[in-house]
């Protein structure tokens, strides 16, 4: 079913959205929150929680790209959880590794918490990206969005574990320079 | 929050499309790169199985090996392949030297060595068991087929050997020839499919077989027997091949089977399809170029400096040859072949990377489905209008003074393989630029490599991403 389909069907409240929803993208959402917390039967947790808040949402939002508003919403539930998990101590995992891989990317001074320079650091971000060529891009996503594994990078795209790696690293560099020339 | 925090949670608000692609949308490389990459090594169409290894590895839709259909003794040339689309490991080859070896004769391809069944993305537990259901179903199904499914000219087999599998083919058929669905099914699309890539029409009829197997007609023309909600039977009638929009003898014929794959991922597979069929384009423009290429053009003004000539083997390689031409005001500007006027009046090129800065007058002539030649910089009092048949060395503006190079005359370039149709020439195509070295001291009688520097429109930082 199409996208804007699924959509009319959340707008309507009927409730074969969850489920079209969920045919398509349940297995997305899955393999996100499942990257973040390793476990099974939490991560399809966190997966009904999210078409229940997308179910909640929908209307007054209106998702541009259906995917990934689901699969954002599952994320952030997924990662509230894993933190609740690891409060008190170091993670470990993916998600920990993604964040020591972003470390001292942007400057101390940069703070995320204002909004303006949030925004500001996001189309800095979004324009990286838009940029980078497509093979990179979906690196890059798979690994800092879905915190994929690199093994699993380069089984999706067709590239040994190294060449993952070492295009990861090129990339982050190339953010990092990015972000410097833009005052980040 | 932790330094390293903040990117990460800002890196989780990205852009939504980015989030799209890299989680649902296969991982290929995207047409441009394609084209780019044909341009720069030859055309070659045994990435075929290529696109089939990383399709087999893509996460949205189970994709793992693919099973290419190919020729057979009937005479058609499916992909016209010269025998160059050789398995890669991981994928099943039913290319024709192991055509006669596949199911119908007993070789199931699930036994094969070289294959390699991944279940991947979210397809586990109940989900991968009805894959693995339908698909057996399938190959229960496929085994039976004749030979003059679907179409009387083509004898194939397709059955699947795992979850994602699909086979895809283009046959040289000709215009008319009756196309019919493979097995019993429904409809579940049938209509004109955006081909934004093509120049032509790309009617498409999509077929549901079972759960999780479907089967894709595309190239079919307008009078399509069936609609959406029909139900068909095997061998039934559902439309008729195309005419190549090349109007090369014979027609565009594809079909795909796709197990698992919603509307939209089938949509997406056949674009998959589509770009292998215009791998063949490609070639066959590649040969238009090489006629173009021996042609005895005629220069674009009477009187060319020193050192011009048409570079025609970078229409070979997806470059272009472009070059400014200093000439005085009011010069006669030919055409260099005989064409069709597909461009004439104002043109902003800001968009275009041109590295010029503002626009001008341009007249672009098509001389033949592969080949542009393209003039920028044209004075107003343009002799020519979109549509006209030119004969070469017909005059068809003058020249002015080009406000990019701060000195009278105009650009002059030619374009060759890669490009679709004119459209493309102005959104996709990334040339090299060539620009003035010094702007001030432009006025120049010759041509030389000394005149010009060539350089990458892309800027520094571009260059270090890419």
């Amino acid at each position: 079913m199409e996208d804007t389909e699924i959509i009319r069907l959340f707008q309507q409240r009927d409730q074969q959205a969850i489920e079209e929803a969920s045919k398509k993208y349940g297995g997305l959402c899955n393999a996100v929150t499942k990257n973040i917390l390793h476990n099974s039967q939490d991560a399809e947790e966190c997966v009904n929680e999210a078409l229940w808040r997308a179910w909640e949402s929908i209307p007054p939002q209106k998702p541009e790209v259906l995917s990934a508003f689901l699969a954002k919403i599952a994320k952030n539930i997924a990662l509230n959880r894993y933190k609740a998990d690891h409060r008190e101590k170091r993670g470990g995992g993916e998600p920990q590794a993604v964040l020591d891989e972003l470390e001292n990317l942007i400057s101390e001074g940069t703070s995320v918490e204002e909004e303006t320079e949030r925004r500001e650091l996001l189309e800095a971000v979004n324009g990286f990206l838009k940029k980078l060529p497509r093979k990179k891009r979906i690196m890059f996503v798979r690994r800092y969005w879905y915190c994929d594994r690199i093994t699993d990078i380069g089984a999706r795209v067709g590239v040994s574990e190294n060449n993952v790696s070492v295009t990861l690293n090129r990339t982050r560099e190339a953010l990092k320079k990015y972000l410097q020339k833009r005052g980040f | 929050m932790k330094k390293e925090n903040k990117l990460f949670e800002v890196i989780n608000d990205i852009d939504g499309k980015y989030i799209h692609e890299a989680g649902y949308e296969k991982v290929e490389e995207s047409y441009a790169e394609e084209m780019q990459s044909v341009g720069r090594s030859k055309i070659r169409f045994a990435p075929a199985a290529r696109i089939a290894a990383c399709l087999a590895l893509v996460g949205a839709v189970a994709v793992p090996a693919v099973i290419f259909a190919s020729g057979n003794s009937l005479g058609m040339t499916p992909y016209q392949s010269g025998g160059d689309n050789a398995a890669v490991e991981g994928t099943v080859d039913f290319s024709e030297e192991n055509a006669a070896s596949a199911p119908a004769e007993g070789n199931n391809p699930t036994d094969s060595d070289d294959e390699k069944t991944v279940y991947i993305g979210p397809y586990s537990g109940a989900v991968k068991e009805e894959i693995e259901a339908g698909i057996e179903e399938w190959n229960n199904m496929a085994k039976d087929y004749p030979a003059d499914v679907p179409t009387s000219e083509i004898n194939f087999v397709f059955p699947l050997s795992g979850a994602g599998n699909f086979n895809t083919m283009f046959a040289s058929v000709p215009e008319g020839t009756e196309v019919r669905a493979v097995a019993d099914g429904r409809v579940i699309f049938a209509g004109e499919y955006p081909a934004e890539k093509l120049d032509a029409k790309a009617n498409i009829i999509l077929i549901e077989h079972n759960s999780c197997v479907y089967t894709g007609y595309l190239w079919l023309d307008d009078d399509m027997k069936v609609e959406a909600g029909d139900d068909v039977v095997r061998g039934q009638a559902i439309g008729s091949a195309l005419r190549s929009p090349l109007e090369r003898e014979g027609v565009g014929f594809a079909l795909g089977v796709y197990s698992h794959a919603p509307e939209n991922d089938l949509c997406d597979c056949l674009m998959r399809v589509e770009v292998l069929i215009c791998r063949t384009y490609l070639e066959l423009r590649e040969e238009l170029v090489r006629e173009w290429s021996k042609k005895d053009l005629v220069t674009p003004v009477e009187n060319v400096p020193d050192g011009f000539e048409f570079k025609t083997e970078l229409l070979l390689t997806g470059g272009n040859s472009r070059i400014f031409i200093p000439a005085e005001k009011g010069t006669e500007i030919r055409t260099v072949d005989d064409g069709e006027v597909v461009y004439a009046g104002f043109y902003n090129v800001e968009h275009e990377d041109w590295s010029y800065p503002s626009g001008g007058n341009l007249i672009a002539v098509k001389h033949n489905d592969a080949v542009y030649s393209v003039y920028y910089g044209v004075s107003n009092d343009i002799k020519v209008k979109i549509g006209d048949t030119l004969t070469a060395g017909q005059v068809i503006g003058y020249s002015d003074i080009n406000a990019d190079f701060y000195e009278t005359g105009f650009v002059f370039m030619l374009k060759g393989v890669g490009e679709y149709t004119y459209q493309y020439v102005f959104t996709d195509y990334k040339p090299e630029v060539a620009t003035m070295l010094d702007d001030t001291e432009g006025q120049t009688d010759t041509l030389s490599e000394d005149n010009f520097v060539t350089a990458s429109e892309k800027t520094e930082e571009e260059q270090e991403l890419s």
